[in-house]
């Protein structure tokens, strides 16, 4: 998997406006449109001191309201910080949108989805997250739900950019996904 | 009037209303003025540049007790006026930084660089740790932003100006920050849905509810933020709009009703001890 990295930090160490937070959306949408299907750009928060809800909205909020609605297929974002309480008012923004991001810890090495994860997409995001590469199948399995609740719920996953879906030929014929953690 | 003594958010409505009918060549008596606040403070540079936007003057009556006249100099409050007011005495030298930062906020391009201004000598001034200055540079980022936002929302013919100001009182921060532009009312009625709302109704949709004049999710509800802000730190939350008032004290909120002044009018204040005891909480 190809995966970049994009400082917002070349923005100043306070973000900021929202006219600030479009120039800042043109730059990380067109850095999205570089990766090829399948790719990952990280949007590293190193040196941000204030990240207004504004900016953020602008910048993070509206390229994940775009990356929902099925531009850019097969491209993810995730964000890295070292200090969660930065992103409390881009929170408040992606819950007011109904999206999620991942959000790696530089520091403590964990992860969170921050802003809105669908609550009955909850468990399977965390299952694949513990089990990586799985399919339909195997969640259906192990979480004991139909073969149907399973692949629509992971197909989700994929569409909000939480999981990272690749398709697969099966050697029985026709094709399946496997899904993975972005991290 | 009786001379003012004390020009401050809980006492600056009659002051505010007597010199607002006298535009656009108010007497600012200060004559008598002990004390001022962050909050008295933007509403003499917002009545001196409204004087001067109407083509008038403002005239100060500067204060006998000559450590306030130095103190009300030292804010760069008449820079702001430069050759747009009178006052019936020579201006104090100005020496020093006392205990205010006051900022002109006019186009969002400019915002960016006022706020790292703000930060660095918030920083350099007031040591209270990262958290700290992180949730008031946050608070001033979206107050500044909304000038441009709201004091012209609509209007052509309005220049949106606006002032903030940050003072650092004996047990408390106090933040500021006023325009005069169509107000929250005006903003929120560019919606449809919420035209002919009552100012009343339009502060406590905004500043409660969290909405604005944009039908996106993504958009409005940083007042709501800030407000919340003021609220889990037993701060002091104060709006006034048009002709109406907003007022927060501890789990408390009430909206009450005014004489009109436009654009919007705001004042945070929030206690020290928080900020020197230990991380203040957050909304």
């Amino acid at each position: 998997m190809v995966e970049r990295e994009f400082s917002l930090a070349k923005f100043g160490k306070r973000l900021g406006t929202r006219l600030e937070g479009e120039k800042a959306h043109a730059e990380i949408f067109s850095e999205l449109e570089k990766l090829p299907e399948g790719g990952l750009l990280i949007l590293d928060l190193e040196g941000v001191e204030v990240l207004s809800g504004s900016f953020a909205d602008e910048a993070i909020g509206k390229v994940l309201e775009r990356l929902k609605r099925g531009e850019l297929p097969g491209r993810y974002l995730l964000l890295r910080t070292g200090n969660l309480e930065l992103l409390e008012d881009l929170e408040a923004k992606l819950l007011a949108r109904k999206l999620g991001v991942l959000v790696v810890h530089k520091k403590e090495k964990g992860w969170k989805v921050l802003g809105f994860l669908p609550p009955h997409l909850f468990r399977f995001f965390h299952y694949v997250m513990a089990h990586p590469a799985v399919t339909s199948r195997d969640a259906a399995e192990d979480l004991g739900v139909s073969l149907k609740t399973a692949s629509l719920c992971l197909k989700r996953l994929a569409e909000l950019r939480l999981l990272r879906a690749e398709r697969e030929v099966r050697p029985q014929g026709g094709f399946q996904y496997r899904f993975l953690p972005l991290v | 009037m009786a001379r003012l003594r004390l020009l401050s958010v809980d006492r600056a409505e009659r002051a505010l209303w007597s010199w607002s009918q006298s535009l656009p060549r108010p007497l600012l008596d200060l004559s008598g003025l002990e004390r001022f606040d962050a909050f008295g403070l933007c509403l003499l540079a917002l009545l001196g540049w409204k004087a001067k936007e109407e083509g008038g003057l403002a005239r100060f009556l500067l204060p006998e007790k000559r450590e306030v006249a130095e103190e009300l100099a030292r804010t760069g409050l008449f820079q702001f006026l430069s050759g747009a007011f009178w006052a019936d005495q020579p201006l104090p030298e100005a020496q020093g930084k006392g205990r205010f930062l006051l900022v002109r906020v006019e186009r969002e391009e400019g915002i960016g660089s006022l706020v790292d201004a703000f930060a660095e000598t918030l920083e350099s001034r007031f040591p209270f740790g990262e958290r700290t200055n992180r949730i008031l540079v946050g608070a001033v980022l979206e107050l500044l932003q909304n000038i441009p936002h709201h004091a012209g929302a609509g209007r052509e013919d309005l220049m949106p100006v606006g002032f903030a100001a940050l003072e650092e009182a004996s047990d408390h921060l106090h933040l500021a920050v006023v325009d005069g532009g169509v107000g929250l009312r005006g903003s929120l009625s560019l919606n449809p849905r919420y035209r002919g709302v009552s100012t009343a109704e339009a502060l406590e949709l905004i500043l409660v509810e969290g909405v604005s004049r944009f039908d996106e999710p993504g958009r409005g509800g940083s007042l709501k933020r800030i407000r919340e802000v003021a609220l889990r730190n037993s701060g002091k939350f104060y709006v006034r709009s048009l002709d109406g008032v907003f007022f927060q004290e501890d789990v408390e909120w009430q909206v009450g009703r005014s004489f009109f002044f436009p654009g919007v009018q705001i004042s945070i204040r929030l206690p020290k001890r928080l900020f020197l005891d230990g991380a203040p909480g957050e909304g």
